[in-house]
């Protein structure tokens, strides 16, 4: 779907720091959305922290770094940290580029997916929160 | 306007320069937009001419004309859009210390309340989270845990002989981590007796020397060294570039 511009597909989880989520088998893979990369401008940078970190949902544990801006990245469930794109290490320009394809940040292994509850899925809720972000932080 | 902020010497300097235009070769600011105003000769005129028209002779006998708000506006503008590089200084041919010379017109600029609003967010931040990115203290070593092996004191000792000063960006621009990361590792495998200072090291404070306020940045070196001294610390290696 399109909010305001910007490509929020439908099936996938989406948190207010800007990060989406999408449920691969009992993997949970997360990227950032298509407003925030817009916004970030582009991105030169992202720590790949060590596979096994625990992560908590809602809590940051890595950053990216786009030309002008320093950005934290939030876990979208808790559990451990399994896999990140290596691609991103030589071209992070790629969450520019296909933010909800080849960009993917991080795989996560959750410790429960009842934590999927606290994303947003619902159009209309999507649509009301991204107005907001605009008004306070612009568009790209 | 006040010249109590700049030293005798460099009175004299700003007197010497001789508009060969040497600096211009070599001016980054310069090469972009081409303009007198903006490099290095073209600055040292625009202030002769100010210090002319508050000290000089007419000055002198009929009192100093009011500064051009305008002019004053501008030459402000040129002053901070350099880069402080110090190409200007090393090129000189009668030696002008252009550098520290910029930075002393800065802190006479902020004296004076003709700075960049972005400078007073600058000082904010710094003053209020102890670094540039406004991030937390305890955030500062977070680049620890990208090492594959982490010492149980995570390298944070109560003293130590070396103290080994990251610097903001270092500390929390995922980019320039790995300078700290590798860091530490050729510490650790050299057998230095090194020490971080954790979530108490604070700015260095040339972020607010660069922006005309050395005095706001007095507190944040005197809390730097009361850390090392407090850990014992006789030497201090740095990655903090401007340290």
């Amino acid at each position: 779907m399109n909010i305001e511009g910007y490509e929020f597909p439908e099936g996938l989880y989406y948190e207010k720091n800007h990060f989406w989520a999408r449920v691969e088998g009992d993997l949970v893979v997360m990227g950032m959305n298509d407003y925030a990369q817009k916004m970030a401008g582009d991105i030169v940078y992202v720590g790949l922290p060590p596979e096994g970190k625990k992560l908590t949902q809602g809590k940051s544990f890595t950053k990216l770094e786009s030309g002008k801006w320093l950005g934290k990245v939030f876990a979208v469930m808790s559990g451990e940290l399994v896999d990140v794109n290596e691609e991103l290490e030589e071209d992070a320009k790629l969450i520019n580029e296909d933010p909800y394809g080849k960009g993917w940040m991080f795989k996560i292994k959750p410790d429960t997916m009842d934590e999927l509850k606290n994303l947003m899925t619902d159009p209309a809720e999507l649509q009301e929160w991204l107005k907001k972000e605009i008004d306070e932080h612009g568009k790209a | 306007m006040k010249l109590s902020k700049l030293s005798p010497k460099q009175l004299i300097e700003i007197d010497a320069c001789t508009r060969c235009g040497e600096c211009l070769n070599y001016c980054p600011v310069y090469a972009q937009r081409e303009e007198e105003d903006i490099d290095p000769r073209g600055k040292i005129q625009a202030f002769k001419a100010f210090i002319r028209s508050q000290y000089g002779l007419w000055a002198r006998i009929f009192g100093p004309k009011k500064l051009d708000e305008e002019k004053l506006k501008k030459f402000s503008e040129m002053v901070y859009r350099c880069t402080l590089c110090g190409e200007c200084s090393t090129s000189c041919p009668v030696s002008i210390d252009a550098k520290n010379l910029w930075l002393a017109l800065r802190e006479t600029l902020v004296e004076m309340g003709h700075y960049p609003k972005a400078a007073e967010r600058l000082k904010a931040n710094v003053l209020e989270a102890h670094n540039i990115s406004g991030d937390e203290g305890d955030e500062r070593v977070d680049w620890l845990e990208f090492l594959d092996e982490l010492p149980d004191d995570r390298y944070q000792k109560e003293r130590a002989e070396v103290a080994y000063f990251v610097g903001c960006v270092a500390s929390y621009f995922p980019l320039v981590q790995r300078i700290p990361q590798a860091f530490v590792e050729i510490l650790d495998k050299a057998g230095v007796d090194f020490t971080l200072l954790g979530g108490e090291e604070w700015c260095c404070g040339f972020p607010l020397i660069g922006a005309g306020m050395k005095k706001e940045a007095k507190a944040l070196i005197q809390h730097n060294v009361e850390m090392m001294k407090k850990k014992g610390v006789k030497r201090a290696a740095l990655s903090s570039s401007r340290s």
